[in-house]
């Protein structure tokens, strides 16, 4: 152990090293664009560190009048999609990946809660609900597409939130599971004795103990709902914006993808979700191997 | 393998220093360890002895001082070359393996040719009552037989020396009994060098060549079992060891013109040899069973009231009121019941005298040698 | 309401919701997949022209269909290779204390925590013609590489898949490394103690105990990978011509370009029967976990 070779230790850490570059390059390369003029986004040899950073990208994406002057200089035509504000995609994704997982961690920890300490449904209950995960979504989303145009859920907010909830409510059924698992059934029975219902029992001595794991379990699928795409793209026609979607949109029809903006966009839409990633470092290996696998 | 000198010493540890994070866990110990013997360090847990043992097997590196084996340091060589064969507490059988694969890692590790490899896999298994298991799963034995696997995958790459670290503290009593039994018999067949590892003081007493007492990072005592058990040389060891407590009383030692005397609350002015030390307040520590108790008065005795009977099974305890202390006192079973008047004396040859400013022991019968 | 038992009140928002959104549309699916519906027809789903099983007949028979299916699977058992070794290797590095480690972790699991889409955008970007790799590879053999990743029928799936492997080696990573610290330690002390060398120890003692998480790892990797979407749609939308399709990519470009409602609803019953199959044989290992 102690006495392993120096040069062995040099390797190790080299290839470590090698390893932490090569993750954090494309993320550099990503902010390093979104500070480039627009004549930097995509020249020959490229430019790895600009010498004229420039705030021109962010404002692009807060700012529709920026954002219109820059559409006119470029081409003279203006293109709807680079015009519309990122305001309005961040409230969309704000709007429906909060009530999504509120939605999805409340229904959560009700049948998670049920599962564990009535065993509910049986020995093999609990899979129905990861089958869910395992269709991939676009299998689903042609018939959702003539569901949500019966309902008019098309292009609502709503029809996104019923959406990300089914489709997070495996995670959070069985991450939650796993966390009330922890949670000896003696302590609610010690309530009971005394006199509180079952429910109250919950509420007052299990959830208690589980908050943490019900929070981490919350911001795990924020994560989820936030960084979304497939269903944004398909179940939306422009009245909802999701920033997944806003960050593809940055197209114009005369200058092909718009680097500078879409790095911008991309920087500022991703920092909310590593940021909680990195809270929740702890349990993101239980979150996606649904609990199978604990720190 | 035959070594020239049979008394050679196989292992030395030198100055032996550990610091974990200020916290000192080895204090300087010392320690030889001759060819075929074998040695205990007993202590309670959290006395450094496993401490000791990681860093004779390597897994920790000394904060100063040295190993050696063989005469030769090897506290810069790894691991894996110190060919020192440890049995660990939890037995550690690659639970994955059947137990010949078991046996046969380390002769597959040191590339020792095939034949032999099976031949000496067989000649272990047989040793150690393990043929009929060969093909089970190394997650699918007992506690026993991870036990005798465990031995057998050490014993079987004839280590120059091994190293056991508690491991029958996950045994219960009547297989501890039976295991000690077999365990030094393996170890004196096999002339093996065995450091073991326990807080248990009758494991110890009943395999060691040597016990090594260790205390809070020290090691207070080496010597046989015997001189141990009857010549403490520290308050700490004389307390470890023993089953009752060592009984503890305040005494007195002072001088007159021709002799000099020990006093305790009830027997006065026992004489002590001349020139055996200075007077003053110490601590008389006499074993339960060294103690004569009669139900008539004898020569040097006192009268004492029983005041509890404890039953130990083949023995029973009586806890005696000795001056205003309590005294505890070995008996055949059915001598006397509570409240029952009895008379004790002891011998002085038997007594530990506990230096209170020091906690250090003084043998009242060596006293001819120093005088 | 107040005969249902109170354990069953409990599930009931998280199955009415998993009703409404999976259960009610595959039955939806069925019926679509048995018709030609194509919206662009101006015919409502339900008067669309009943087709028996004539969609299934042609998948049978579409390439397009049938090479989006295997190069799926390409790319599902080649990132997944190549994650868990890369992984693996790294996470035996991470083993004994040394400092800067947690940060060194931080930093490498950096990717798994990045909007998929905007991990896409940046391989767009490392993968343009004028893109840094190929600044790169000019730099390094010294002459002019402007290399249209992107647009070859072939090398577009190497930025995809690299995107992929880039973003969760990470959770990877973090699994094995999981795995590795729960390893019982005494049990590879026992193998250096026994003389063992360091590669005999990896794959006699450790990598066994390690398989029930690698077989997790691999698993629920797996069902991701085989859904791969984000990536493709950034990077090419299965273009050009459908070389870098994979199932997700055909079925949307089936269902919301080419708007064949009714056959790519053929196709996704197909994949749904197919997956729901293969993924409650390969559940096991989470079973025994769960």
């Amino acid at each position: 152990m102690h006495q392993t070779k120096i040069w062995v230790t040099v390797l190790k850490r080299t290839a470590v090293i090698i390893a932490a570059i090569i993750a954090f390059f494309p993320i550099y390369w990503l902010i390093a664009t979104s500070f480039k003029p627009f004549e930097e986004w995509a020249s020959w040899p490229p430019i790895w560190l600009t010498d004229n950073p420039t705030l021109q990208n962010y404002r692009i994406v807060f700012f529709p009048d920026m954002a219109r002057e820059f559409a006119t200089q470029q081409s003279g035509s203006l293109d709807y999609k680079v015009s519309g504000s990122a305001w309005k995609a961040f409230k969309g994704s704000a709007i429906i990946s909060i009530v999504a997982t509120f939605f999805s961690v409340t229904f959560g920890t009700l049948a998670a809660y049920s599962i564990v300490r009535f065993n509910t449904g049986g020995k093999n209950y609990p899979f129905q609900f990861l089958t869910v995960r395992m269709v991939p979504p676009i299998a689903v989303v042609v018939p959702m597409v003539v569901l949500f145009s019966i309902l008019k859920l098309s292009d609502t907010y709503f029809g996104l939130i019923l959406a990300y909830t089914a489709f997070t409510l495996p995670f959070s059924i069985w991450m939650i599971r796993s966390f009330i698992d922890d949670v000896p059934a003696e302590l609610e029975g010690v309530a009971m004795i005394h006199g509180m219902t079952q429910l109250r029992a919950f509420l007052t001595v299990t959830l208690p103990l589980v908050k943490g794991g019900i929070l981490s379990t919350a911001l795990f699928i924020f994560i989820l709902n936030w960084s979304e795409f497939l269903f944004a793209l398909v179940l939306t026609a422009g009245n909802v914006v999701t920033v997944t979607l806003q960050v593809a949109n940055y197209v114009s029809a005369s200058s092909g993808k718009l680097y500078g903006v879409q790095a911008a966009m991309g920087t500022v839409s991703t920092l909310p979700v590593i940021l909680f990633g990195y809270l929740i470092q702890r349990h993101i290996v239980r979150g996606l191997t649904f609990g199978a696998v604990k720190r | 393998m035959i070594q020239s000198n049979a008394n050679a010493i196989k292992l030395e540890i030198r100055d032996l220093r550990k610091v974990f994070d200020g916290a000192e866990a080895v204090k300087g110990s010392n320690l030889t360890l001759k060819r075929g013997e074998f040695l205990s360090l007993l202590g309670p847990s959290g006395c450094g002895k496993s401490t000791t043992l990681a860093l004779i097997a390597g897994f920790l590196e000394p904060t100063s001082g040295e190993v050696l084996i063989d005469g030769n340091p090897i506290t810069h060589i790894p691991v894996q070359k110190r060919r020192i064969g440890l049995v660990f507490q939890d037995y550690a059988i690659f639970t994955k393996l059947s137990v010949k694969q078991n046996l046969l890692f380390g002769l597959e590790a040191q590339k020792v040719r095939r034949v032999e490899r099976e031949k000496s896999v067989a000649e272990f298994a047989e040793k150690l009552g393990l043929n009929g298991l060969m093909n089970n799963r190394g997650s699918d034995l007992n506690m026993s037989e991870m036990q005798r696997v465990a031995l057998a995958r050490v014993l079987v790459t004839k280590p120059e020396l091994l190293l056991l670290d508690e491991p029958m503290s996950n045994l219960d009593a009547a297989l501890r009994a039976s295991l000690r039994g077999e365990l030094k018999q393996i170890q004196k067949d096999l002339e093996q060098t065995v450091l073991y590892v326990t807080h248990d003081q009758i494991e110890a007493m009943s395999m060691s060549d040597q016990i090594a007492v260790m205390n809070n990072g020290n090691i207070l005592q080496i010597d046989s079992p015997e001189d141990i058990y009857r010549r403490p040389q520290s308050r700490f060891v004389a307390e470890f060891i023993g089953e009752p407590l060592i009984n503890m009383m305040s005494c007195e030692v002072f001088s007159t013109s021709d002799a000099l005397l020990l006093s305790t609350q009830a027997h006065k002015e026992m004489r002590l040899q001349r020139g055996w030390g200075e007077s003053g307040k110490y601590l008389l520590g006499i074993r339960s069973h060294h103690i004569t108790v009669e139900h008539e008065p004898f020569s040097g005795s006192v009268g004492v009231i029983v005041k509890l009977v404890e039953n130990y099974g083949s023995e029973h305890v009586l806890h005696v009121i000795y001056g205003d202390e309590s005294m505890t006192v070995m008996v055949s079973p059915g001598f006397a019941r509570e409240g029952d008047n009895v008379h004790v004396a002891f011998d002085l040859k038997d007594v530990s005298l506990v230096d209170p400013a020091t906690d250090q022991i003084h043998h009242p019968d060596k006293l001819d040698e120093t005088a | 309401m107040s005969r249902i038992p109170f354990n069953v009140r409990l599930v009931l928002p998280a199955q009415l919701t998993i009703m409404a959104v999976v259960v009610v549309p595959t039955l939806i699916l069925i019926w679509l997949a048995l018709t030609d519906w194509q919206p662009t027809q101006n015919v409502a789903w339900f008067n669309a022209s009943f087709n028996w099983f004539w969609n299934f007949y042609d998948l049978w028979y579409d390439e397009r269909f049938v090479n989006s299916l295997i190069r799926t699977l390409f790319v599902v058992v080649f990132c997944i290779m190549v994650e868990l070794i890369l992984a693996l290797g790294l996470a035996l590095f991470f083993m004994d204390e040394w400092p800067w480690r947690k940060l060194a972790v931080s930093i490498i699991i950096l990717p798994m925590m990045i909007i998929p889409v905007d991990a896409a955008n940046a391989f767009f970007m490392l993968f343009n013609d004028h893109g840094p790799i190929n600044h790169l590879i000019s730099l390094v053999t010294g002459q002019l590489f402007e290399f249209s990743w992107l647009s070859h029928p072939t090398w577009a799936m190497v930025p995809i898949m690299m995107a992929e492997i880039w973003q969760w080696t990470p959770l990877m990573f973090l699994l094995m490394l999981t795995g590795l610290m729960n390893l019982p330690e005494n049990q590879i002390r026992a193998a250096i103690s026994l003389g063992a060398s360091p590669a005999r120890i990896f794959f006699k003692v450790m990598f066994p105990l390690l398989l029930p998480v690698i077989s997790i790892a691999v698993v629920i990797r797996a069902i991701e990978t085989f859904k791969i979407f984000d990536p493709v749609y950034i990077l090419t939308r299965g273009q050009p011509g459908g070389a870098t399709e994979t199932i997700s990519m055909y079925m949307y470009n089936g269902a919301f370009v080419y708007f064949r409602m009714g056959y790519i609803a053929a196709a996704a019953l197909l994949v749904l029967a197919v997956v729901v199959s293969i993924c409650l044989v390969l559940a096991k290992p989470l079973r025994k976990h769960g």
